[in-house]
């Protein structure tokens, strides 16, 4: 049995109730157990002070927000900046490794994929691809949400979503994914959609978009780009649910409503720099009146 | 296609924060005694990890934190003393007793805090992250990347402190 004075573990296995029983009763009959015993039970009921875990994770994400994401209209310097680190990652790490950008709420960021064409990811998404994929000559991505490309003249360049398919040749375009909303928009060259059910070629001009399990629909448009990127969101003949949706990414806000319909058509744009009038602008049309608390908008028939 | 989770992922940071933030509070508190401190310090360290977020494996985000928290608190007090603040809360509810033995208990209830506010830095953030934290030693020893020996010696050499400075009362 070690004696208590050159054991200097003796109190740390005491706490672990991995003393002998010899070892406990001789230590319990000694004089000091009961002031450790005392300081164990006082020590029972400390708490470290209350940690605002909310306010600090603010403060965390406001410091990081200015470096990876570019508001606004894209600056094409900063893309060219970030296709020289691609170019170079591309080269050294050939093993499979996947690279993924993605956006909050309210942000949009400019990327240059290693071929040189562009990508511009408007809020809350996302895009991965595999670098040993482009560095081996093939252009292909996943999205998640919603992204403006511009590509380059090359071999065949593939978005990947969970609603289907884009495929492209040289090209601009949209694509809006959604769990339930696939959308895209041509604005330049020639463009292959394909989901489960079909397949689709749209050249200037033209857009292609399935909601649901409704059938799918052929439009026609004329803008050169697409609104949001000039801080604007648009929207044509388009359940209402999925323009509070887009909404919600936007501007970082949870929506609740009840006796609304959200399946009401709705055509119209809101703007991406206020809440207050975006709201105005959506609800007014549809008869709804609106209320915001902090980052919950509750909408309600008027 | 199993994608492994990446850092750089906002939605993957926000889980690792909301994870390890207040665990990384406690520990930083338990060092440096500053409750303002130590929220400097998760903030610095989870920035940190943000800006290196493409060299961060997910699987060893929180070991990188809590030597990131060290290294930092290391940096601060060897360029300034570290001003120890301790209000450690807490006590026990009672009602039934004398006036004299609440005053007691308050009294000793000092002594203790400041016992141990005075013991030696890695015997304090033991014996914390132990009583407080619960954490066993031999998740202690990975948090500070020490043997569970050291652990437990800390922890005995903390006890027997304590117990000098208060076993009178």
């Amino acid at each position: 049995m070690k004696n208590e004075h050159t054991d200097d573990t003796f109190l740390s296995r005491w706490l672990e109730n991995d003393l002998t029983n010899e070892e406990l009763v001789s230590f319990k009959k000694g004089p000091e157990y009961k002031e450790y015993q005392k300081i164990i039970d006082a020590t029972q009921n400390f708490n470290a002070p209350n940690f605002n875990k909310k306010e600090v994770l603010e403060k965390i994400l406001q410091k990081t927000s200015d470096k990876k994401v570019r508001k606004l209209v894209p600056n094409w310097m900063y893309a060219a900046v970030a296709s020289v680190v691609l170019l170079i990652s591309s080269v050294y790490y050939l093993s499979g490794t996947t690279e993924t950008f993605s956006t909050s709420f309210g942000e949009q960021l400019a990327l240059v994929l290693p071929d040189g064409s562009k990508v511009l990811l408007n809020s809350k998404s996302s895009i991965s691809y595999k670098k040993s994929d482009w560095f081996n000559g093939t252009r292909t991505l996943e999205l998640n949400g919603e992204g403006y490309f511009k590509v380059k003249k090359g071999s065949r360049f593939t978005v990947n979503s969970e609603n289907g398919n884009v495929g492209v040749l040289g090209t601009q375009f949209n694509v809006k994914t959604d769990s339930s909303y696939f959308e895209v928009l041509c604005y330049e060259g020639k463009v292959q959609v394909q989901n489960s059910e079909e397949t689709v070629i749209l050249t200037q001009g033209l857009s292609f978009r399935k909601i649901e399990n409704k059938n799918s629909e052929k439009g026609v448009f004329i803008d050169s780009k697409p609104n949001w990127i000039d801080g604007e969101t648009s929207f044509n003949n388009t359940p209402l649910k999925y323009v509070l949706t887009a909404l919600e990414k936007q501007y970082n806000i949870q929506i609740k409503s009840s006796n609304i319909d959200v399946n009401t058509l709705y055509t119209g744009v809101f703007t991406n720099k206020n809440l207050n009038l975006a709201l105005q602008t959506i609800c007014a049309p549809v008869s709804v009146q609106f209320s915001v608390d902090k980052n919950i908008v509750v909408l309600s028939k008027k | 296609m199993s994608e492994k989770k990446s850092v750089c992922e906002p939605s993957v940071f926000e889980e690792l924060y909301s994870e390890h933030s207040k665990s990384l509070y406690n520990f930083a508190f338990y060092k440096s005694g500053n409750s303002a401190q130590s929220e400097d310090l998760v903030q610095e360290a989870f920035i940190k990890m943000w800006n290196n977020c493409a060299k961060v494996i997910f699987e060893k985000a929180k070991s990188f934190l809590f030597t990131v928290t060290n290294n930092l608190f290391l940096n601060e007090v060897a360029h300034k003393k570290v001003v120890l603040n301790y209000t450690l809360i807490g006590g026990k509810e009672s009602t039934n007793e004398s006036p004299e033995f609440l005053m007691e208990e308050k009294e000793f209830m000092n002594t203790l805090q400041n016992a141990i506010a005075a013991l030696k830095e890695g015997q304090r953030e033991v014996f914390l992250l132990n009583r407080i934290d619960k954490k066993t030693y031999k998740e202690i020893a990975e948090m500070l990347s020490i043997s569970v020996k050291a652990v437990e010696k800390r922890m005995h050499l903390a006890l027997k402190q304590l117990r000098e400075k208060v076993g009178n009362i």
